[in-house]
């Protein structure tokens, strides 16, 4: 168990049974009156944020997580499928619950899937993917000043800008954290 | 800025209101950080230290010490010392703080007022000197002195005045009182009921509650005040009610009781340093105006 003094940023506790992760936390204390613990809590399931404040004595069960480093399958109309590389077990998560990660799985790509109370419930990519690109029209002419950028789609259907001299075919590399265009791996 | 910078900035506050209140006639005095018998305070947790005979107490606040020497007959005072809280830590909290002090005899808290009047615009010049953008704050007077028992009964929909509820006053107090203030302007929050103070005057009519202001700068609490209390009984009946509350085996501080009896009229404020200091400076936190912020 922890109490109010242990609340902090990125701590993270279980509320009426869901997993929850301290975003934002203030310690206050108004006039001569009592402690008061400030936290902002975003739900590790919903991702839905809610506002509580605590005080001296209350107690928070710690959240059960686990991580377990597992290969992505394929999709389905069930969900995203992803394999223990150990047991061979297999569990699958909502595209909904994964929400913008699905734009940078790739086949048999590993990842550490985020376990509560053993319910599969979010993923955590490699901090760099590469991907094929398999549409990109070419830039318009005269647009060539340096950073000049046109659209372009991956293989996992996910859009973004990229340079100009990217062309379908080409791997590139991108940031999962930002979304954003790195380099180009190869032709 | 760097921690020279900000340490050079924070020398600079200091020595201000050291200039401040010299000039106006005031003693700088030194007391004791330790006592055996600090005044009774049921939301302060103390740092207990072996005294050897005896235990000791770390003072939350020089107040303990201060109105004694009011009691001697010392008329204007004031004090900047190191002041102790158990396990308070955050943003604007640490458990070692800087706290300014300051007494006059013959006062009451509306002086206290004037008092911050002068001395925030008389730093602040100071201070902007020293800062490559200027200020993001404005401390022009006057400063708005909000009724808190209207506060209360526009924002938080109840008057602590007929309802002695601390946990809810305590909690409105944060979550609709202070996001509604100004965020670069000071502002006092002025009287309290009479369950709020404990070591304040009650007003007039007793049922209007104490003489108690908070100066609140950019919606953080900074300081806080009182026209005192000079009756020994009356004291000693509050402190007596704080103790059961506490639930605590300590003895009452006798000696200030004492002082307390002997008492002329007066009003002291406590103000943070620390507070003070990061606000002046657009700082994110006490800890970056300290060379230290931890005992580690």
């Amino acid at each position: 168990m922890y109490d109010s003094s242990d609340l902090r940023k990125g701590l993270k506790i279980t509320i009426d049974g869901e997993p929850y992760i301290i975003t934002e936390f203030q310690f206050s204390k108004p006039g001569k009156g009592q402690a008061l613990y400030r936290c902002k809590l975003k739900n590790m399931i919903t991702g839905y944020t809610m506002d509580r404040t605590y005080r001296s004595g209350d107690k928070f069960e710690p959240a059960n997580l686990e991580e377990v480093r597992m290969q992505y399958l394929y999709n389905d109309s069930e969900g995203y499928h992803f394999m223990d590389l150990k047991t061979y077990e297999q569990v699958s998560i909502s595209g909904e619950q994964l929400g913008e990660a699905v734009n940078f799985l790739k086949d048999n790509m590993e990842v550490d899937v985020l376990f509560f109370e053993g319910n599969p419930i979010d993923i955590t990519l490699p901090n760099f993917v590469e991907l094929e690109v398999v549409d990109a029209p070419p830039g318009e002419k005269g647009n060539t000043a340096t950073g000049a950028t046109k659209p372009a789609k991956l293989e996992t259907g996910y859009e973004l800008q990229v340079p100009l001299f990217i062309n379908e075919g080409d791997v590139v590399k991108i940031d999962t954290r930002t979304g954003e265009y790195i380099e180009r791996v190869k032709k | 800025m760097d921690l020279l910078r900000r340490l050079r900035f924070r020398e600079a506050v200091v020595d201000t209101i050291r200039r401040f209140f010299k000039g106006r006639g005031f003693l700088e005095v030194e007391v004791p950080l330790l006592s055996p018998h600090p005044i009774p305070e049921a939301n302060i947790k103390l740092f207990a230290v072996d005294g050897g005979r005896e235990r000791l107490y770390l003072l939350p606040s020089p107040e303990l010490y201060m109105k004694p020497l009011l009691a001697q007959g010392l008329e204007r005072i004031f004090t900047i010392c190191p002041s102790f809280r158990q396990g308070e830590k955050g943003r604007f909290h640490l458990p070692q703080f800087t706290m300014l002090e300051w007494y006059g005899a013959g006062r009451d808290y509306s002086w206290l007022m004037e008092m911050v009047e002068e001395l925030l615009p008389f730093v602040a010049q100071e201070a902007s000197s020293m800062l490559p953008r200027g200020l993001t704050i404005d401390v022009t007077p006057p400063y708005p002195r909000l009724s808190m028992r209207r506060l209360f009964q526009e924002l938080a929909g109840w008057d602590p005045w007929l309802e002695p509820n601390e946990e809810r006053f305590d909690l409105d107090l944060v979550e609709r009182i202070e996001p509604s203030l100004p965020d670069d302007r000071p502002v006092f929050l002025v009287d309290y009921p009479g369950w709020q103070g404990s070591l304040a005057r009650s007003k007039p009519n007793r049922e209007d509650g104490v003489e108690r202001v908070e100066l609140y700068l950019a919606g953080v609490e900074l300081a806080n005040g009182f026209s005192e209390l000079t009756e020994k009984e009356e004291q000693r009946s509050r402190f007596e009610r704080e103790l059961q509350r506490m639930g605590e085996a300590r003895g009452l501080p006798d000696r200030f009781l004492d002082a307390v009896d002997r008492l002329p009229p007066c009003a002291g404020m406590a103000l943070g340093v620390d507070r003070l200091v990061m606000l002046l400076a657009g700082l994110g936190s006490v800890a970056e105006t300290r060379p230290f912020s931890t005992f580690q």
